[in-house]
């Protein structure tokens, strides 16, 4: 459904000069420098799936959307959507994609709700019938209803973004982008957007790409995850495998009966190369890699120290594993 | 047929956004009277120091207020609404959202603007106009040169649109908008004949201003309400008028294409 070969994107900056006479070198001959926002992105996408597209602020998400959506023509390499040439075919292509930015608006900010849905309908062309089916069935879940009269002016951040998706809905795309598309939301209303995406991706079988930066909205709802950092491709397979080769960290917390045991039992593995040890009151908190120090070797050794009043193993979280890939030094 | 709903449907909603703004509309009206007023006073006190007048006191006057009315170069129809919306589009970096829709920028925009032409020529200008016709200001000779005056002002409203759209590919590069439209806006008084008409200029100025586009946009209608272009010389006034819309509509079009090609291959 979606084919990125070797997408590449450079951009022109202007970097401004140094030392002497340097605003009005600035004026005159401005300095420009190439800053590649994307480089080497090669994916696949079948019809039907569900990807997460992460990455740090500025590693190239957006750029990437936008070459996806046929806004932004790349310096080199190919993308494909449906057969379609994004930037190519740029107004057969939108008819085939759904587009949410999270930052932007699509809303006429004056009128009614169901004015810029009205606009949206002579737009695509949809016939009446299927708009008035489209608007009752995806509003259920949504929950727009009740919103169509009311002033976009006047609109929650939340309310508002149920109904940008459905505007973007609208037409029955075959691919929904989402940039961001949870930014600023309470839990309820991302609760209610994360419900609407799954079905639509279950039931309706639409292809969804989606950029955030909250990794619940990845856990619930993209099998897949691609990771961009630095505008390359560093890491693309489902999050379960993910989480097994990445997530080998483990932290075992143990709650003693007073802060000397706690201070014995962590003086006992203090000396662990690998190992660390961090003495809260009469809690111990040990991290190390599962790879290198066996889990149950810990415990048991735990136990013969002293007996805990409890005790909990945990894996590494998704945002902590993400954080420690996003930290990785950028490559030369 | 469906080409023309869908054209419609999407100008109805146009219509809806400007209607949203009641009180412009009685403000550009209060704003036209009183230009009108000061032109109609410099005009008068010019004409009584005069012992002979290239053009009679009414025509000029009549000439003068009639140009007013159709404030087509000033605060042209075309200008008003695209103008700090395609600014701020431009500047956000929404102008992202027109290019992900099923149809032309251009088209999109130009929906928009006739939209807004048409609400607003029931809402200002022709009352405006019938204010003066009250108060006194002539109406056209004949019925048929009321239609074509009606006719010329719809091609002016063409060339208008296209001269604008172009102006608006400047916001790229350009912050201070205000400073350029009040550029803008002298220039294109003087050369589209509604300050001063045409008939008063040297010889060679005129010739030049006779063979710009502007012209299209005001003095061509406004002369033909007057009766300074009769007769047989109508049909090749409104023919030179469609000339100039269609060549000045099909640059602004190619323009903005290079723009837009510019902004999605540059990146905004």
């Amino acid at each position: 459904m979606i084919r990125a070969r070797q997408l590449r994107k450079v951009f022109q900056a202007s970097v401004p000069h140094r030392g002497r006479l340097a605003g009005l070198r600035n004026f005159l001959a401005p300095d420009s420098r190439e800053i590649i926002a994307v480089e080497d992105v090669d994916f696949t996408l079948t019809p039907g799936e569900s990807v997460g597209y992460l990455g740090p602020n500025g590693a190239g998400q957006s750029t990437t959307i936008k070459m996806l959506t046929g806004i932004l023509v790349p310096t080199s390499g190919t993308v494909e959507i449906g057969g379609l040439s994004p930037h190519r075919d740029r107004l057969r292509n939108s008819r085939q994609i759904g587009v949410v930015f999270g930052q932007r608006s699509q809303l006429i900010f004056d009128l009614p709700v169901s004015d810029s849905y009205e606009l949206l309908r002579h737009m695509y062309e949809i016939p009446l019938q299927r708009f008035r089916e489209n608007l009752i069935r995806f509003g259920e879940v949504l929950e727009t209803g009740p919103l169509l009269d009311r002033q976009v002016r006047t609109l929650s951040l939340g309310q508002r973004m149920r109904c940008e998706i459905l505007a973007s809905l609208l037409h029955e795309p075959k691919v929904l982008f989402l940039d961001e598309p949870t930014i600023g939301l309470d839990i309820v209303a991302k609760d209610r957007i994360r419900a609407f995406i799954q079905q639509i991706n279950h039931d309706d079988g639409v292809t969804v790409l989606l950029t955030t930066h909250d990794l619940a909205d990845i856990e619930l709802l993209c099998p897949r995850v691609i990771i961009i950092d630095h505008g390359r491709v560093i890491h693309d397979g489902s999050l379960i495998e993910m989480r097994k080769d990445l997530a080998t960290d483990r932290l075992v917390c143990a709650s003693m009966g007073d802060p000397t045991t706690a201070a014995a039992v962590a003086a006992a593995f203090g000396g662990e190369a690998g190992m660390n040890v961090v003495v809260e009151g009469r809690s111990v908190r040990l991290t190390f890699d599962q790879r290198r120090i066996g889990t149950l070797d810990v415990v048991r050794k735990l136990l013969s120290q002293a007996e805990p009043s409890d005790l909990v193993i945990s894996e590494e979280s998704v945002e902590a594993l993400v954080k420690r890939i996003y930290q990785q030094p950028e490559p030369s | 047929m469906t080409w023309l709903a869908r054209m419609i449907g999407i100008m109805a909603v146009s219509v809806r956004q400007r209607l949203h703004y009641r009180f412009d509309f009685f403000v550009t009206l209060a704003a036209n009277l009183i230009f009108s007023g000061l032109l109609y006073s410099i005009w008068r006190g010019i004409y009584s120091h005069q012992a002979h007048p290239r053009l009679p006191i009414q025509v000029l006057l009549t000439y003068v207020l009639v140009g007013q009315a159709m404030n087509m170069a000033r605060f042209g129809q075309a200008e008003r609404y695209g103008i700090w919306d395609q600014f701020t589009r431009i500047h956000s970096g929404d102008i992202a959202l027109d290019l992900i829709r099923p149809l032309g920028f251009q088209t999109q925009r130009f929906l928009e603007s006739a939209a807004f032409f048409g609400v607003e020529m029931l809402w200002v200008n022709l009352p405006t106009l019938g204010i003066f016709l009250l108060l006194g200001v002539s109406a056209t000779a004949t019925i048929s040169t009321a239609f074509a005056f009606a006719v010329s002002i719809l091609l002016a409203f063409l060339v208008s649109f296209s001269i604008n759209s172009m102006f608006m590919i400047t916001f790229f590069w350009v912050s201070n908008v205000w400073g350029t439209q009040m550029t803008k806006r002298l220039v294109l008084e003087m050369l589209a004949g509604t300050l001063i008409p045409f008939d008063l200029f040297p010889s060679g100025i005129r010739w030049v201003a006779e063979h710009l586009p502007f012209q299209a946009m005001a003095y061509v209608p406004i002369s033909i309400y007057v009766g300074r272009i009769t007769g047989a010389a109508i049909m090749p006034a409104l023919a030179s008028q469609l000339a100039w819309a269609v060549s000045m509509l099909v640059l602004a079009a190619m323009l903005w294409r290079a723009a837009l090609r510019r902004l999605v291959v540059a990146g905004g």
